[in-house]
């Protein structure tokens, strides 16, 4: 029998979860209600795949949903954003802790970022692939140059 | 700076970025609120909630097994004693469920539950007919069974006489693929113990 085919399981496994991812999808796409509204948009998604979830890891089945959605946003956006900065800029969130840091993390690709904070997490380069949907050299380096960036622009502060 | 500390200061800054307030509703399995980027929620409450709909509203015009029909009798006020009816409350079905006819006629599920091949269905109802490509379907599946007095959801539209069958087995692939098994003999069949009847 599978695993995931209650509501009271899901709340309690995966709706602890909701701010953690949030905050990781903020992290990556940088504005606010967008995180949140694709925060939400994942767990509609997770809720409609729960039935098909196989019971381990949910951290990261759950940010794979996430983080997929949110790099498709930031591929459609890519162009109309370039457009809409110029007429009237975001609003810049501000955190209370590390703004220097969040700062050059702005300067990274996206993908660079994601890299980034799972290989923080402990992912290994393979997981990070196949959340990313690129090889595991390519992981190796969207690492590494987002190391380098981020050391070169804390260093410059 | 070394990457540990590197990676400390990453994760302190994580840690403390605001977040917004939660939006999702597990109980429609959807979210509320947000306008903006709801549209795949409110496709899936859609089709939940037509679903629904549409199962309370075929029971009501089918005709019931003594040849009555419901429509025109269930309004709040037709009580001839004066006292305010209160309606009757739908027992809810998940939408797999809605999809194999609970709701419709009083179909009622007995028993709900997902396994990880289809081909062990038919080792679960050792009194089914012998079925080649059940027997070889490797796909998970949910499995919506129905009791005697199953009424076989309508094929043809609206207005297609019902056909009943004394029990059913209901096979939903993932993806939505529905394969009804009418008037499978459930003699032996012992609903697993983390089976689910009438509800997701």
């Amino acid at each position: 029998l599978r695993y995931g085919v209650n509501r009271r399981e899901f709340d309690e496994i995966i709706l602890p979860l909701y701010n953690p991812l949030q905050r990781r999808l903020l992290m990556i796409v940088r504005d606010q209600d967008v995180a949140a509204d694709l925060t939400q948009e994942a767990f509609v998604n997770a809720w409609r795949a729960w039935h098909s979830f196989d019971g381990r890891q949910p951290r990261a089945w759950l940010f794979q949903i996430g983080v997929r959605l949110a790099l498709n946003y930031l591929r459609r956006q890519a162009v109309w954003n370039r457009v809409r900065q110029q007429l009237r800029p975001q609003p810049e969130v501000i955190p209370s802790v590390e703004p220097d840091l969040w700062q050059a993390l702005g300067a990274l690709r996206p993908k660079e970022r994601t890299a980034l904070l799972f290989s923080v997490d402990g992912y290994t380069y393979r997981e990070i692939a196949g959340l990313l949907g690129v090889s595991s050299g390519t992981v190796g380096s969207l690492i590494a140059r987002a190391r380098a960036q981020l050391r070169a622009a804390m260093e410059m502060q | 700076m070394n990457d540990q500390d590197f990676d400390g200061r990453l994760r302190a800054l994580e840690d403390n970025l605001p977040v917004q307030p939660m939006q999702f509703d597990a109980t429609m399995g959807s979210s509320a609120q947000r306008p903006s980027r709801a549209l795949s929620a409110i496709g899936v409450l859609g089709v939940v909630t037509a679903s629904a709909v549409l199962a309370i509203a075929a029971a009501e015009l089918l005709p019931r097994s003594d040849g009555t029909s419901s429509v025109g009798l269930s309004s709040p006020t037709a009580d001839p004693s004066g006292q305010e009816a209160t309606l009757p409350v739908a027992p809810s079905y998940g939408p797999r469920a809605l999809s194999c006819g609970a709701g419709i006629g009083g179909n009622h599920p007995i028993a709900e539950f997902d396994i990880e091949h289809a081909s062990e269905i038919p080792t679960i109802f050792p009194g089914m007919k012998r079925n080649p490509d059940l027997e070889s379907d490797p796909r998970p599946a949910h499995v919506v069974v129905f009791g005697e007095g199953f009424v076989l959801p309508p094929t043809a539209g609206i207005g297609s006489p019902p056909e009943s069958a004394s029990s059913a087995v209901c096979v939903v692939h993932e993806g939505g693929e529905r394969v009804l098994y009418p008037n499978v003999s459930l003699e032996g069949f012992t609903p697993p113990q983390t089976s689910n009847p009438g509800g997701e």
